[in-house]
């Protein structure tokens, strides 16, 4: 059940990450910015495969 | 009619996965026998079928698709993180690139104590595993304008290539670059969770060149994971005393 799990979510760097993401994504679009997270979400995806690349 | 821009990144994330649990079967055969890694091997193959079907069914529901898009879109990004980063930190070599001769011999090594119900429970637990990842994919390629037959189409077609080649050659495929499609595959995984979650959230006025914005995410991500490769290969691995 836990490779199912590792499997769909991976561990909890990867889901840190994303969590970031997602909430940058919903603070962003609720507080009407969201054409400004268009451009900046993409470089905070970046930003989170740089530093689960290094760790 | 098939997408291709939907059938391509399909067909390479179900390439690579294939490769891997075809690595697992090819070893387990040489311990239980083909016919009992290949049955081990389908019944993991029908069950990744049952739940495909079923993902189909459940999205002609009538679910809000916002919602759905958003779902699956947080799943791509949280799969496509995963495989950037790994292809990233093996090309700036912060990481031992995937080796399919040292997976094979490690299950077989599992596998010395020759339990026929345990080699078998190896070879569908691997299938399935790998296969739940291609699942996801189909999944989440095949909700974008039901293109289910362009997904599911292109995963089968890998399988019968994977298979085929398999089989000529008899050995773990080792000559797969699999570190290159895995940067690819996610570099496209990651442009399409990034467009569908923001899209779901904000509506699709956010992006600004409309769809056209997801291909100018894919040339972003490539090019930004290769500059990232770069940079990570001139800086000291972390934890590494100077």
């Amino acid at each position: 059940m836990r490779a199912f799990f590792k499997t769909l979510f991976g561990d909890a760097w990867n889901l840190s990450a994303v969590a970031a993401v997602m909430t940058a994504e919903i603070a962003l679009t609720q507080t009407g910015n969201g054409t400004i997270a268009a451009w900046l979400i993409p470089l905070l995806v970046l930003a989170s495969v740089a530093w689960l690349a290094r760790y | 009619m098939i997408d291709w821009t939907i059938a391509i990144p399909a067909f390479l994330t179900a390439s690579v996965e294939w490769v891997e649990a075809f690595t697992i079967v090819l070893a387990v055969s040489l311990s239980i026998g083909w016919v009992g890694a290949v049955g081990a091997a389908v019944s993991a193959l029908a069950t990744l079928g049952v739940m495909t079907v079923a993902t189909g069914g459940v999205l002609h529901l009538g679910f809000d698709l916002d919602w759905i898009q958003l779902v699956i879109g947080v799943f791509l990004l949280l799969f496509g993180v995963r495989w950037m980063a790994k292809a990233v930190a093996r090309q700036a070599g912060l990481k031992s690139l995937h080796n399919e001769a040292a997976e094979f011999a490690e299950t077989r090594a599992l596998l010395a104590r020759g339990d026929w119900h345990a080699a078998w429970l190896i070879a569908f637990k691997g299938v399935l595993l790998e296969g739940l990842e291609v699942w996801l994919v189909v999944a989440a390629l095949g909700l974008k304008g039901n293109q289910w037959f362009s997904s599911a189409g292109a995963a089968i077609a890998a399988l019968a290539v994977v298979a085929v080649a398999g089989l000529l050659i008899r050995a773990p495929l080792q000559r797969v670059p699999e570190n290159a499609i895995k940067f690819v595959v996610g570099t496209m995984i990651l442009a399409f969770g990034t467009f569908w979650t923001l899209e779901a959230l904000g509506g699709a006025d956010v992006w600004p060149f409309s769809d056209w914005s997801l291909l100018g995410l894919v040339a972003f991500y490539f090019c930004g994971g290769l500059g990232l490769s770069a940079l990570l290969r001139k800086q000291p691995k972390p934890g590494v005393a100077l």
